[in-house]
C-alpha cells in the first residue's frame, strides 16, 4: 500500500515535472543562428584584365543590419550609428551607383542585402553597361549619346568589395526585419551598447585579380596544389537543322548531303543578372520561344523533297554565353572558319556536310521580343543581295504596323560576331526595339514574366484559340512573327509565296513561354522527358561553367530537336542511339502536347556543340587582347547568410573580467588552504597534544 | 568580442579546477592517476546512460527520466570507486613514499576522485557551449539571454566542485556505513540535476524562470 502511494507521488511529481518541458536534441548554436535560405549571392568573375562581382572576406563578413528606406537613412546611420560595421538593407530600387559608392567610400559597410519591396515597384532597373558587351561588338554599332540600354549602371562589371545579396522570400525579410526592430531600431547613438541583430553573409570568392592570374594559380604542375580557382563560362551550343543534312538506308549508314546552302536561325540561350538567380523573360526567352515556335512551324510547311530541290536547308542555333561577350558565337564562327562545324574535322569524317560561313545564304537573328507594341523591327547592318530579297518576302506578309526595317543598325547580338569575322556576313535581327531596348530590365532579374506581361492562359482546343488570345498579348505578338519569318522562309526556298492555312502552334506558344518563366516541370518538358521531375520555378537562364550540367540548355535542345525532329515509328525500347549513327539521334517523346502519353520515336538531328571561348584552348593566348571571351567565374566553398546578435562589447568585457577574477581568486584562495591545510584539515584524532598553536 | 566571451567562460569554468589541481594533486603521481581513473569511472557512467537513452526510443525526449537514470549511474560508479580504492589501500601503500598522508587522511583520495569525476562531468557540460560562445553571434535571437554562456559555465563550475564534495561525503559515508550521508549525496544530485531543467522555461536562468516555474507557467 505504502508502496503504491509513494510510486503515485513520484509519477505525480514526474508528471508534473514534465508537463511544461520540452527538450531539444540541437546544439546551442540553432538557437543563436536563423539561417535565411531564400538568399543568392553576387559572385566573383573574371576576364582578361579585370575581377568583377563581389566576396565576403575568408569566414564570412558580418555586420550590423540597418534597413534604408531612402538614401537619406543610409547617409544617417553611417554619419551616427555607433554599432558599424554594418550591413545596410535596401529595396532593391534604390540600389544604384551613387548609393554603391557611398558605401564603398564609407568604411563602416561590410556587406549588403537587397530585396523587392512590393510597394514600391521600379519603372527600371538594368546594370549591364549602356552598350552591352562593349567590346565585343562592331565599334560604332552603339552610340555614346542613345544607347541601346539607357538605363544601364553597368554595375554588373563593377568589382564590390564587399558581399551583395538578393533576399526573395518574404517570409525571410519579415524575420529580419522583426529582429531590426527588437534590437537595433532605436536610439542609434548608443547601439554600440547594446546587443544588435546582425548578419553573416558567406561568399568568400578563391580567385582574383584576372583570368590569366588565376589560370596559373590553378595550374597544378607549377602549383602541386590540386585546387582549381576558376572555371571558364561556357557550356554547349545547340543546333538543329529543319531536314536532316544526311541521307541513307540505314540509320547508320549515311551520307551527307553536299552542295546545299543554308538559312540560319539564331537566338541566345543565356542572361545573366547581379545574382546566382536570374529571370530573363525578354531575353532570352522570347527569342528562344519564337525560334522553336518557327522550327515547328517550318516543320510543318517545308517538307524534305522542298530543301532537296532548292539546295537549300534551315539550321537552328542556341547561342549560349552570349551575354559574356559572346561566348558561343565566337567558338562557332572560330569552329566554322576551320572547318569543324558540325563535327570536328568534319570533312574527313564524310558524316554530315563541313558547313562554312561562305555557305550561309542568310543569318536571322530573333532578340529580344518581350515589350513590343504590336511592331517589330529589322536591323542589318550592311546592305547585302540576300538581305534586301529576304526583306522584300517579309514586306508581303506583314503592314507597315506591325514591321518595320532598320538598316544601318545592330544592337548588340551574335551577328556581331560574325560580322566582325565575315564583313560582308549577310545577317539580319528581329527586335522589338528601333533605338533603344524597350526592355527596361534587361540582364536584371525583374526581367519576368511581369515584365513582358505573360499571362499563362493554359489553351487547349485550337479553334477558340484566336478568341481566347488578347491581340496584344506576347502570345500573339509572337505567333505573327514566327508567321511573318516562316512565311518568308518558305518563299526564300520554295521560291513560292506561301498560300497554305497552317498557322504558328498558339498552344506552343504559351506552353513555352510558361516553361521558361513559370514553371520548369510544364507539358514541354514532360512532353520531351518523361522521367523528368523538376521544380515548379523557372529554370537558371545563367551559363554557368564548362563542363557543368545546365538543365536549361539540355531541355531547349530536347525541345528544338523534338520540334524539328521526324517521328519514325512508334516509341518503344527499339528507339535507340545504336548502332551509333553519327547523323542523327533517336529518342522517345511524346507525340504531341496534346497527345503526352502517346510516345514516339523521333528521329532527331539535334546535336550541341561546345560553347566555350576559344581563348581558353589557344596556347599563349594574349589575354590582354580581348579578340575573345575571356570570361571565368571564380570556385567558392560555400554560400549562405544567417542572423544572428551580436553581443555588446560590454558584454565580453564583463565576462572575461569575471572569468579573470575568479581564476586569480581561486588560485590565491587555492594556495592560501593547501600551505594551511595542516592547520584546517588537522588529523580527527591527534597522536600528539597540541603544543604550541 | 565574442572571443573574450570563451576565454571569460572558460576561466571561470576551469579556473578553480584547475587551481586545485595544479595546487593539491599535481605533485603526486598517484593522485594524478586516481584522478584519472575516477574521470574515466565519470565516462563509462556517461556511456552507459547514453546507451540507455539511445536504447528507450520512445522517452528519449524526456529528459525528466533520462536525469533520474544518469544520475543514478553517476553515483553507482562513484560507489565502485570507493570500492575499488579502499580495496587497492593495501597496493597504494607500497607504491607510495609517503603513504602517510593518503592513506591516513582518507578524505585526499575521496577528494581527487571526486575532482576527477566534477572534472570530466564539467567538461562535458560546458564544452559544446564553449564552442559555440566563440561567434560571432550570442545568445538571445530566438529565446534566451546574453547572460546564457555566463551562466552555464558558473553551473559546470558547481557542478565540478559538487562532485566533489559529494565524494567526500560519499566516501566518509561509506567508511562509516552512514546510509542517511550517502542518501542526501544521491538526493541532493537529483535535484540539482533536476534544478537545471528550469533552463527550458527561460534559457539563462533567471528569478523570471524560477517564478514561472513555481507558479507552473
Amino acid at each position: 500500500m505504502n508502496n503504491v502511494k509513494r510510486s503515485i507521488l513520484i509519477f505525480n511529481v514526474l508528471y508534473l515535472l514534465q508537463y511544461p518541458i520540452e527538450s531539444y536534441g540541437d546544439r546551442i548554436k540553432d538557437k543563436m543562428y536563423e539561417d535565411i535560405p531564400s538568399s543568392s549571392a553576387c559572385f566573383r568573375k573574371l576576364n582578361g584584365t579585370h575581377q568583377i562581382g563581389c566576396s565576403s572576406t575568408r569566414g564570412g563578413s558580418t555586420g550590423v543590419i540597418h534597413f534604408c528606406d531612402t538614401e537619406k537613412d543610409l547617409e544617417d546611420i553611417l554619419a551616427n550609428g555607433t554599432g558599424y560595421p554594418y550591413i545596410p538593407i535596401l529595396d532593391y530600387g534604390l540600389f544604384n551607383p551613387t548609393i554603391l559608392d557611398t558605401m564603398i567610400s564609407s568604411d563602416k559597410v561590410n556587406g549588403l542585402i537587397l530585396y523587392t519591396n512590393e510597394d514600391n515597384p521600379v519603372k527600371n532597373l538594368t546594370h549591364e553597361h549602356p552598350c552591352p558587351n562593349p567590346y565585343s561588338s562592331i565599334e560604332g554599332t552603339c552610340k555614346k549619346e542613345s544607347p541601346w540600354n539607357p538605363w544601364g549602371t553597368g554595375l554588373l562589371y563593377k568589382d564590390i568589395p564587399f558581399p551583395i545579396f538578393y533576399v526573395d522570400s518574404e517570409k525571410d525579410m519579415e524575420l529580419i526585419r522583426s529582429c531590426f526592430e527588437k534590437f537595433n531600431n532605436f536610439s542609434y547613438s548608443e547601439q554600440i551598447d547594446r546587443s544588435l541583430c546582425s548578419l553573416e553573409l558567406k561568399s568568400f570568392m578563391f580567385a582574383t585579380t584576372n583570368t590569366p592570374t588565376c589560370i596559373r594559380r590553378s595550374n597544378i604542375v607549377s602549383n602541386l596544389n590540386p585546387q582549381k580557382f576558376c572555371d571558364p563560362l561556357g557550356n554547349q551550343n545547340i543546333w538543329a537543322s529543319l531536314q536532316p543534312l544526311a541521307e541513307g538506308p540505314k540509320k547508320n549508314e549515311t551520307k551527307p548531303l553536299k552542295g546545299y546552302k543554308y538559312i540560319i536561325v539564331t537566338a541566345k540561350l543565356d542572361t545573366t543578372s547581379l545574382f546566382e538567380k536570374t529571370s530573363g523573360a525578354s531575353s532570352p526567352a522570347t527569342g528562344i520561344v519564337t525560334l522553336l515556335t518557327l522550327a515547328k512551324y517550318l516543320n510543318d510547311t517545308i517538307m524534305m523533297d522542298d530543301v532537296r530541290n532548292a539546295k537549300k536547308n534551315v539550321l537552328f542555333f542556341l547561342f549560349n554565353g552570349e551575354t559574356y561577350d559572346y561566348i558561343g558565337s565566337q567558338r562557332m564562327v572560330y569552329d566554322m572558319i576551320r572547318g569543324n562545324f558540325p563535327l570536328e574535322n568534319a570533312d574527313n569524317l564524310d558524316v554530315l556536310p563541313v558547313i562554312k560561313p561562305a555557305d550561309v545564304q542568310l543569318l536571322i537573328e530573333i532578340s529580344q521580343l518581350g515589350n513590343a507594341k504590336g511592331k517589330f523591327y529589322v536591323h542589318h547592318l550592311k546592305e547585302n543581295e540576300n538581305i534586301n530579297k529576304f526583306l522584300d518576302y517579309m514586306k508581303n506578309y506583314t503592314t507597315p504596323d506591325t514591321y518595320e526595317s532598320v538598316p544601318n543598325s545592330l544592337p548588340p547580338a551574335s551577328l556581331h560576331t560574325f560580322l566582325k569575322n565575315i564583313p560582308d556576313f549577310p545577317g539580319i535581327l528581329i527586335t522589338d526595339h528601333k533605338t533603344t531596348y524597350s526592355n527596361h530590365f534587361y540582364n536584371s532579374i525583374y526581367d519576368n514574366s511581369g515584365n513582358i506581361k505573360f499571362k499563362y492562359y493554359n489553351l487547349t482546343e485550337d479553334s477558340k484559340n484566336d478568341e481566347l488570345l488578347p491581340k496584344e498579348s506576347i502570345q500573339y505578338f509572337i505567333k505573327n512573327v514566327t508567321e511573318t519569318l516562316g512565311k518568308s522562309i518558305y518563299q526564300e526556298i520554295t521560291g513560292k509565296a506561301y498560300n497554305g492555312k497552317i498557322n504558328a502552334d498558339t498552344v506552343l506558344i504559351d506552353e513555352l513561354l510558361h516553361c521558361y518563366l513559370e514553371d520548369a516541370n510544364c507539358k514541354v518538358h514532360q512532353a520531351i522527358r518523361r522521367d523528368i521531375k523538376l521544380p515548379k520555378i523557372p529554370l537558371s537562364l545563367y551559363v554557368s561553367v564548362k563542363g557543368s550540367d545546365n538543365i536549361a540548355s539540355n531541355l531547349a535542345g530536347l525541345t528544338l530537336g523534338w520540334l524539328t525532329g521526324n517521328s519514325v515509328g512508334p516509341g518503344n525500347i527499339n528507339c535507340t542511339n545504336t548502332p551509333r549513327a553519327y547523323a542523327f539521334r533517336f529518342y522517345n517523346m511524346s507525340k504531341s502536347l496534346r497527345e503526352l502519353n502517346v510516345s514516339v520515336c523521333y528521329q532527331v538531328t539535334m546535336n550541341a556543340t561546345d560553347a566555350v571561348s576559344p581563348a581558353f584552348s589557344i596556347k599563349d593566348y594574349d589575354w590582354t587582347s580581348g579578340q575573345y571571351s575571356s570570361w571565368t567565374e571564380s570556385t567558392w566553398k560555400e554560400i549562405n547568410v544567417r542572423l544572428f546578435l551580436r553581443p555588446s562589447a560590454n558584454q565580453g568585457k564583463i565576462t572575461m573580467a569575471i572569468g579573470c577574477i575568479t581564476m586569480a581568486f581561486s588560485f590565491m584562495l587555492v594556495f592560501f588552504l593547501k600551505s594551511k591545510s595542516s592547520v584546517l584539515f588537522a588529523p580527527l584524532l591527534p597522536t600528539e597534544s597540541p603544543a604550541d598553536c | 568580442m565574442t572571443l573574450a566571451d570563451f576565454f571569460g567562460c572558460t576561466f571561470l569554468a576551469f579556473g578553480p579546477p584547475f587551481a586545485m589541481f595544479i595546487f593539491t594533486i599535481a605533485h603526486d603521481p598517484i593522485r594524478i592517476i586516481i584522478l584519472m581513473a575516477a574521470a574515466f569511472f565519470w565516462l563509462v557512467a556517461l556511456l552507459l546512460s547514453s546507451t540507455l537513452w539511445f536504447a528507450l526510443v520512445p522517452i528519449r525526449s524526456n529528459l525528466e527520466f533520462a536525469i533520474f537514470y544518469t544520475v543514478v549511474f553517476q553515483e553507482a560508479f562513484r560507489y565502485i570507486i570507493y570500492k575499488i580504492l579502499r580495496k587497492a589501500q593495501n597496493g597504494l601503500k607500497k607504491i607510495t613514499d609517503n603513504s602517510t598522508a593518503l592513506i591516513e587522511n582518507k578524505h585526499i583520495l575521496a577528494y581527487v576522485s571526486g575532482l576527477g569525476f566534477g572534472i570530466m562531468s564539467g567538461a562535458f557540460a560546458v564544452v559544446n557551449i564553449l564552442a559555440d560562445s566563440i561567434g560571432p553571434g550570442t545568445m538571445g535571437l530566438k529565446s534566451g539571454n546574453e547572460m546564457f554562456f555566463l551562466i552555464s559555465s558558473c553551473l559546470s563550475l558547481c557542478f565540478i566542485l559538487l562532485n566533489t564534495f559529494w565524494s567526500v561525503i560519499f566516501f566518509d559515508a561509506c567508511d562509516n556505513r552512514n546510509w542517511v550521508h550517502a542518501g542526501f549525496v544521491v538526493c541532493s544530485h537529483l535535484l540539482a540535476s533536476y534544478l537545471t531543467l528550469l533552463n527550458s522555461y527561460v534559457a539563462g536562468g533567471s528569478i523570471a524562470s524560477l517564478r514561472s516555474c513555481l507558479s507552473f507557467k
